[in-house]
């Protein structure tokens, strides 16, 4: 019979409590604090002159105990309508938008607003502080996290004639128009909590 | 007493010893090698031809016993300088470990050329990365490998324009929010930085 350190080593050093990661296809994925179904995103979504929800982007989540860190991730597909597709973005925590998390996105101008070809994955993140003395969710600080929170991105076009906007569009494919299951891309949510 | 089992819990099969990330806030964060504090950034960084330290990209660093790998990876926004000249906003960026530039992690980002320097819309987000290899049989900070690392060492990032007076970007910056100029708070971006010690 080994020494017990060899039966029971030290515990690993790793502060991640748990990964939450998936496609936004409809899928549930249990982890140690609970099941969580991501929503399923099946088409583009335009962007207008006010906030929108990205398809795809909302989780109410609750971490793991003696969670101090809650990473939420979200990587999407962005695609200009019209001009350099100017549009505004957000990460949200229970209906209140967290300042510094706002991000614009454009490609460059051509010159001609009738050119729309920029189109890339980009990302939404935040690292929420479960340290704080109290509560701030502007700063996406909190003293504690015990029951469910619900996080979304929301987004905008800049103004409602020039620069337009998609999220979650392939709007070429193969050398072609895209079409059928080509036109949309589902995004990937992540969540880590880490202690 | 707790059971055995909760004293001595089952090693993970894991191969990350640890996580550090973080907001560049100037918050603190604690892991198994220690707490670290991060950069507070507050403005935009503006590029000029010549190298500068990216704010909030620096972080000392000393990965726990027995760690192989340590990847780090430095997320910003850019966007094309709002200034006639912007254009595509063309920046390179430097890695170093401890004051020597990590020559393999160099890199170049833009936007697309409009075909006048004038058009400055590029902007999103960027990153540079970079995964050290701590099982080499001697340091060549140069490739990223070294013999190992048990003391603090500086990593960060530095960053240039590409020319004078065009193709500037600007490091951080939002140059536009809600339809229309960003102001207050809402013209800088905090970068994030994110380090996986991996055994």
């Amino acid at each position: 019979m080994g020494k017990l350190t060899e039966i029971f080593p030290a515990s690993s050093t790793n502060n991640v409590l748990e990964v939450v990661q998936g496609t936004c296809d409809g899928r549930s994925i249990t982890v140690d604090s609970g099941t969580y179904t991501l929503e399923s995103v099946t088409t583009h979504t335009d962007g207008t002159t006010s906030y929108q929800k990205i398809p795809g982007s909302l989780i109410a989540y609750t971490p793991p105990a003696n969670t101090r860190t809650v990473l939420y991730r979200f990587d999407f597909k962005w695609h200009s309508i019209g001009s350099s597709g100017i549009s505004h973005f957000y990460v949200d925590i229970d209906g209140t938008r967290i300042t510094n998390s706002n991000k614009t996105f454009s490609e460059n101008y051509s010159g001609n607003h009738g050119h729309a070809h920029g189109g890339r994955g980009d990302s939404l993140y935040w690292l929420f502080d479960l340290t704080a003395g109290s509560d701030n969710a502007a700063n996406g600080e909190f003293a504690s996290w015990t029951s469910n929170k619900t996080i979304q991105c929301k987004f905008r076009r800049y103004d409602g004639s020039s620069y337009g906007v998609a999220v979650n569009w392939n709007r070429y494919y193969n050398g072609t128009s895209s079409s059928g299951n080509y036109v949309y891309n589902r995004p990937t949510l992540t969540i880590m909590s880490f202690k | 007493m707790g059971k055995l089992t909760e004293i001595y819990p089952a090693p993970a099969s894991n191969s990350i010893k640890e996580t550090l990330i973080g907001v560049a806030d100037g918050r603190s964060v604690t892991v198994s090698s220690g707490t670290y504090t991060f950069e507070t950034v507050s403005s935009v960084l503006t590029l000029s031809t010549s190298y500068k330290d990216i704010t909030g990209s620096s972080i000392t660093y000393t990965p726990p016993e027995g760690t192989k790998y340590v990847y780090y990876k430095f997320s910003y926004k850019s966007s094309s300088a709002p200034v006639n000249y912007g254009s595509s906003g063309i920046h390179h960026l430097k890695l170093f470990l401890d004051g020597t530039d990590v020559y393999r992690a160099h890199k170049s980002n833009a936007g697309n050329y409009s075909g006048s320097h004038s058009n400055y819309h590029a902007s999103f987000t960027n990153f540079i990365e970079y995964v050290f290899d701590l099982t080499a049989g001697s340091d060549d900070y140069g490739q990223g490998k070294l013999s190992g690392w048990t003391t603090g060492k500086v990593i960060k990032c530095q960053a240039r324009d590409y020319s004078s007076p065009y193709y500037q970007a600007d490091i951080h910056r939002n140059h536009w929010e809600d339809g229309t100029s960003a102001s207050g708070e809402e013209v800088y971006t905090k970068p994030t930085i994110k380090i996986i010690a991996y055994s």
